[in-house]
């Protein structure tokens, strides 16, 4: 990945920042008495984390199989998850597990595929064409880059139904807080979840930045 | 008491979450908005990509743009081009930021009137200046590799999904009435006839030559079938360019049709045709190179097809309106 380097410095913190926030979330829901799914967040801040560490080199805490595998196993827990849901006629889990399972697929492709940060100086970009030319130096490439572009596509599209899903519901936001309010509910039970909004902001930030890491070592 | 509560409790929560599900409802048009903001957002994102940040960017995308066409077109993508050049790491980065922010705006449901308003503005600037009208004017464009251009769908895609309460046989025809979207239509795929007939396009190799062009640098199954479509249409130009003027035409001509099944088999066609060249003329969009801008015209005249597709009976829709 031959971006310049502010460019993908700025990426990395974002997708920090995004792993930051969602360990905070997990920390203080319970003393928020807020709702949260803790897998959820632990996926995401994880997910914050493998994705800086393919940014950027100075953020590489484990070798991309060990992400690949941690990645794999996340899979399976939200398939699992999301076929239970299924099996309840809970169509809202059903959603949420089966999105969160399709970004888990991705984070397994990224370090097989060899998305990582370059081992070049400078940038190669646009030297493609020349590729097969002797003595032209390239980055290495990912594998797979068909399966890289699908998933792209899949990506951006995961970012643009999450972000008409959150405009749509954030205007029932306060609807669905009065309606706690009047409801005579058992004060020690959490009912509304923690900044759902810039939870979901997070997510699609973490979306944009995976789909522009993958392009950007496609060549 | 508890027990009332309780009950009054779940009222209120399935209350709200009938709600949720009626806002998250969307409809054909909606849906459709939402793959032209995934379209946005992925142009933003390829504009990330590490060529467009180099001078290569200006010199081997934009500048050859400008080539054959008038000098009031050619001037302005010349200038262009010269300013990207001085300046591409600045200029790039407010191109992709403008193109995530109009993917984003589209997607967020109370901003998709202004979003589609700049999308608007932005895909004619870059129609202008940074497809040099889509090659119209210099004598070989050619519908295979993206003419009349990606970024004039673009705006019309933001014309046509444009936000309304009305509700007529199509999407396309909710905001400009049948009349207007069908006349839009016929222009668009006359025009791509009359473009697949230019002198420059239908010499017996041109549409050979132009298929095994797309693949450089692509995954080799993607060089295996463009081989094969380039042996195919070997020496058989002028045949091809008329079997897709002709198509084209009869595309072009369908959605004036009383009979819905006819209005729907030239969808099809559109869409097959439309995956066609995506596949075979535009190579995909040409990712594979680390240099694509957009995805191409492809999978906007099949959006743009979708938005025709016949979701109510005429006379439906004459009661609805």
């Amino acid at each position: 990945m031959n971006a310049p380097a502010w460019l993908t410095v700025l990426a990395t913190v974002m997708v920090l920042a995004v792993a930051v926030f969602f360990v905070w979330r997990l920390a203080v829901a319970g003393g928020f008495n807020r709702v949260i799914e803790p897998e959820t967040d632990l996926f995401y801040a994880a997910a914050g984390l493998a994705l800086a560490g393919i940014l950027a080199r100075w953020m590489h805490l484990l070798p991309p199989g060990v992400w690949a595998a941690v990645f794999g196993c996340v899979t399976v827990w939200f398939v699992v998850r999301c076929v239970r849901a299924h099996r309840v006629g809970d169509r809202s889990a059903r959603g949420r597990y089966g999105f969160d399972a399709a970004v888990a697929v991705v984070l397994v492709y990224m370090p097989l595929a060899g998305v990582a940060p370059s081992t070049l100086r400078g940038s190669t970009a646009g030297m493609v064409t020349m590729a097969g030319m002797p003595g032209m130096m390239v980055d290495t490439t990912e594998h797979a880059p068909a399966l890289g572009l699908l998933l792209v596509l899949g990506v951006v599209g995961g970012a643009v139904v999450l972000l008409d899903r959150l405009s749509a519901t954030g205007n029932l936001a306060s609807e669905r807080a009065d309606t706690a309010v009047e409801a005579p509910i058992d004060r020690a039970a959490p009912s509304l979840p923690l900044l759902p909004r810039v939870a979901g902001a997070c997510r699609v930030l973490l979306l944009i930045v995976i789909a522009y890491a993958i392009l950007g070592k496609l060549v | 008491m508890a027990a009332m509560a309780n009950a009054r409790l779940l009222e209120a929560r399935s209350g709200a979450q009938a709600g949720v599900d009626a806002a998250l409802a969307v409809d054909l048009r909606r849906r459709l908005q939402l793959v032209l903001a995934a379209l946005w957002l992925l142009d933003g994102v390829l504009q990330l990509q590490p060529y467009m940040f180099t001078q290569d960017f200006a010199f081997m995308t934009l500048k050859p743009v400008g080539e054959g066409a008038p000098g009031w077109v050619a001037s302005p993508v010349d200038w262009t081009a010269t300013l990207v050049q001085h300046h591409p790491v600045a200029l790039n980065s407010v191109f992709a930021l403008v193109q995530i922010a109009l993917g984003v705006g589209i997607a967020w449901r109370s901003t998709v009137k202004a979003a589609l308003t700049a999308s608007i503005v932005w895909a004619g600037g870059v129609w202008f200046t940074g497809e040099g009208l889509g090659g119209l004017l210099s004598g070989d464009a050619n519908p295979l590799t993206g003419a009349p251009g990606a970024a004039l769908l673009y705006a019309l895609l933001a014309v046509l999904l444009w936000p309304t309460e009305r509700a007529e046989a199509f999407p396309a025809a909710d905001r400009i009435g049948s009349r207007g979207a069908q006349a839009v239509w016929l222009m668009l795929w006359g025009l791509l006839a009359y473009l697949a007939l230019l002198p420059a396009n239908r010499g017996a190799d041109v549409i050979s030559q132009t298929v095994a062009g797309t693949d450089e640098g692509a995954p080799g199954w993607v060089v295996w079938l463009d081989d094969r479509a380039s042996d195919l249409t070997a020496h058989h130009g002028l045949a091809w360019s008329v079997l897709l003027a002709v198509a084209f035409c009869l595309i072009a001509l369908s959605v004036f049709a009383p009979w819905r099944r006819v209005v729907v088999g030239g969808l099809i066609a559109a869409f097959v045709l439309a995956g066609v060249m995506w596949v075979f003329g535009e190579g995909f969009g040409m990712p594979f190179q680390g240099m694509a801008t957009d995805p191409n015209t492809g999978p906007l005249l099949a959006l743009l097809g979708a938005a025709y597709w016949p979701v109510r009976s005429r006379r439906a829709a004459g009661g609805a309106a």
